[in-house]
């Protein structure tokens, strides 16, 4: 997995913030924000975790099922995918 | 696990954040919220692209301002001055200022409009630069016409025809 184009993640009062920058910025107007969860995951993906190892940070980090997870983990993947922030 | 969900950003404090993303020599961009920079920026249809000032600042640059009381305003220089600038939004006739160098955090770079990044060079981005600014005293009349003249254009329109 490869996230696609340059983002910054910020925290601002208590939301995780995904913001364009450069290029990237030109191309996506705006901003995405995550809660504690997505902000966790995005910061594996730029550490350049895979999908088991994402999963393992969140079982370590949340109290959470390994299916719960796994389907969050997946859902959310796939929808970042589907926007064009990760190529999978 | 918390479901996502869509959340509204406080304004103050994401343009706060923005400029610290300047700070660090990124580009940023953020749409347009107002009227101040009409006819040449248009709310929630237009954006601008900005980084930390790299130049002299001069007149006719778009520039993002902190004013003292805090708010963060997004408008054009019309006059350096010893102590700082003076400046208007495209909308305006009536200067503020002067804005000290030190309020100013943000050169604008390009702006999205009509959906289209444009940038110095571009004939409506110098007709605002260079052409606009003179006509401060007239602004409101012409803009006056131009809106009358819209309105006037929108009802000879037959109901249901292609615009």
């Amino acid at each position: 997995m490869k996230i696609k184009g340059e983002y910054v993640m910020r925290e601002i009062m208590g939301d995780m913030v995904l913001i364009p920058v450069g290029e990237t910025a030109l191309k996506f107007n705006g901003m995405v924000t995550m809660n504690a969860v997505g902000g966790h995951i995005w910061q594996g993906l730029t550490e350049g975790k895979d999908r088991e190892a994402l999963l393992a940070s969140l079982l370590e980090r949340f109290e959470v099922s390994p299916e719960e997870a796994g389907r969050d983990l997946d859902e959310l993947l796939q929808r970042l995918a589907a926007q064009g922030f990760l190529e999978l | 696990m918390e479901q996502q969900k869509k959340r509204r950003v406080d304004t103050f404090a994401y343009v706060s954040l923005l400029r610290e993303l300047t700070q660090e020599g990124r580009e940023v961009t953020l749409p347009i919220s107002g009227n101040s920079m009409s006819p040449f920026l248009i709310h929630e249809r237009d954006a601008i692209a900005f980084k930390k000032p790299d130049r002299p600042l001069r007149r006719g640059d778009m520039v993002f301002y902190q004013r003292r009381s805090g708010q963060f305003v997004m408008h054009r220089i019309h006059k350096k001055l010893s102590q700082g600038y003076l400046i208007a939004g495209d909308a305006q006739s009536v200067l503020e200022g002067p804005v000290e160098e030190g309020q100013i955090f943000g050169l604008i770079t390009r702006v999205r409009r009509k959906g289209e990044w444009i940038c110095a060079g571009s004939f409506w981005w110098e007709f605002f630069r260079l052409v606009w600014p003179q006509l401060l005293p007239v602004r409101q009349p012409i803009c006056r016409a131009y809106r009358a003249m819209t309105r006037l254009f929108r009802k000879t329109k037959k109901p249901g025809a292609p615009s």
